[in-house]
Order: C-alpha cells, then structure tokens, then sequence
C-alpha cells in the first residue's frame, strides 16, 4: 500500500512527461 | 563473533566509517546492500546483505580440521528506525539496548545465509521527533570465515606463522620448526595444525617472514547506501501538481485547435 503510493507517484510523473510531449505534437500537427 | 564487538564497543561503527568487526576479521572481502531508495513512515521494508563466496572452499577451524564457513553481518540503521516487530527470526538481534537500531546476526551457517534478508520497519516522523523527512544512509558490514585475531589480541589459528626473529631454520618436527639466530640461540615456532609450511631446512629467513601457507578463506567486507524517508503528503501533492500541469496544458492545445477550427471556417 505505501510502497504502491512511491510506484504511483514515479508513474505519475512519467506520464505527465509522455501526454506533455504527445499533446505538443497533437497541437502541433506532428513533429 | 558479533557478540565479541557488542561485549568490547558501545558504537560498532568507529568515527572513520570503519565497522569494528574489522579489528579482528583482518581480511577483505566484498560484500553487497540492497536497500529501497524511498521508503515511507511505518513501511515495513527488507534489507538485503549478500555475502557471497565459493561454496566450496573450506576454512581452518579452531582444532585444525578444516570446516565449512559461517556467516554473519551488521545494519547500522538510521535513528528511529528498527527491525520489523513481526520478524519471528531468532537470528537478528539488536546490537545493544542503547542502540535498538543496529542489528547483527551470526554466525550463522554460510550454506543457507550468503543473502540475509533483513525485515525493517521506518520510524514516523509525526510520533518520534528525532526523525525528518530526509535522506539518511545506511551502513552493513558481512562477514565470512573466522577472524585472525582474538579481541584479547591474540592471533587465531586462521592467520600464517610469522618468523619471530631473523636466522636459518634448525630443524623441521611435527607441529613446531626451530630456528637458529644469528646470534646461535635456538627459538622454536609452534606451527598450529592443519597449516601448510613455506619453510625448508636450512632455509634463511628474515624477522615477520611467513613460515607458513595463509590458510584464511573469508573475509569482512562494508557496504553503504542511501534512503530517503519520504512524506506521503510530499508525494499527494505532487500527483495533484502533475495532474494540474496536465489539465493546463489540455486546455491550451484544445484552445488552439478550437481557434484553428474557426480560421478554417472563415476562410472558407
């Protein structure tokens, strides 16, 4: 349960980073 | 033995860093510590000390027949934190009542125990007002083997026979070789059981020569590693700032594509 919350919070952060760069390349319309 | 250091130091750990179970076990050898990078208040975590070494070998005992080797080690943990209530072992004990945070084991039989696992428990910072929210380090130091000094200072078995004076060797008998000095005095060496001579008849030899084999096959070893203590408030808030950051930059891309939507419309 705490150790999940650590995993969850690494999680968390590497997601925001993935859907930040995806979201620049939506709006972007690619690369 | 760990019970030789709890009986001689209050602190095993000497204020140059060195584990005092180096003083009798003189040979190194490397040991490793594993440990959680991050743990939390009132987790109950595992250490793990591997103290490995070629399950073949076979090591000097005390009446000179040769044996398996047996293991032990020592977690200097951080104030606050201790072994796991719920650990049933028998083997893991505290070093002192003044230190409930370090713990030894040993010896125990080197076959089953080259990896000891460690069960833990992290202090909470709210009940006990010594810990904080930091990094703090840890430190183990594992041992295999006999040492090669007694805490009285006498040598062990487990160590090669010095020369005690310059000369040539006299005579070779069983268990003893006598050397003649330059002077013309005869001083006889007892050579404990089961070593294996270096020496020849008639052999010159200087002061602190080894006469016999060293016959030692362990050897302690430290290790340290780091681990935060880290506050589970800390971690909520920054999931709800990632979210938040996320949420922000939706809005500005979906923004975007409504004003890109209405240019087209426009232009048309």
């Amino acid at each position: 349960m705490h150790l999940d919350l650590i995993s969850i919070t690494w999680g968390c952060l590497m997601a925001t980073f993935t859907a930040s760069l995806a979201l620049v390349i939506w709006a972007r319309n690619g690369l | 033995y760990p019970i030789y250091a709890q009986q001689a130091y209050a602190n095993p750990r000497e204020v140059t860093g060195r584990i005092v179970c180096a003083n009798c076990h003189l040979a190194q050898k490397a040991i490793e510590l594993e440990v959680p990078n991050s743990v939390l208040p009132n987790q109950e975590f595992e250490a793990t000390v591997k103290i490995d070494y070629d399950l073949n070998q076979k090591q000097l005992l005390g009446n000179g027949q040769k044996g398996g080797l047996n293991v032990g080690a020592v977690l200097i943990l951080p104030e606050g934190f201790r072994l796991s209530p719920n650990s049933r072992s028998p083997f893991f004990n505290t070093y002192s009542e003044q230190l409930p945070n370090v713990i030894v084991i040993g010896p125990v039989p080197g076959e089953k125990y080259r990896e000891i696992h460690f069960p833990l428990k992290a202090p909470d910072p709210t009940t006990n007002k010594q810990v904080h929210f930091v990094k703090y380090s840890i430190y183990a130091g594992g041992n295999r083997g006999r040492g090669q000094l007694y805490p009285n200072g006498q040598k062990s078995n487990n160590a090669p026979v010095l020369a005690s004076v310059n000369g040539v060797i006299e005579q070779i008998r069983e268990n003893e070789v006598v050397i003649k000095t330059d002077q013309g005095d005869l001083v006889s060496q007892a050579i404990p059981a089961g070593h294996t001579l270096l020496v020849k008849q008639g052999q010159k030899i200087q002061n602190e020569q080894p006469l016999t084999m060293d016959p030692n096959v362990g050897g302690f070893g430290q290790a340290e590693k780091e681990i935060v203590l880290q506050n589970p408030t800390r971690l909520k808030t920054f999931i709800a700032f990632c979210v938040t950051v996320f949420i922000g930059q939706l809005a500005f891309v979906l923004k975007k594509k409504q004003v890109e939507r209405v240019q087209a419309s426009e232009m048309n």
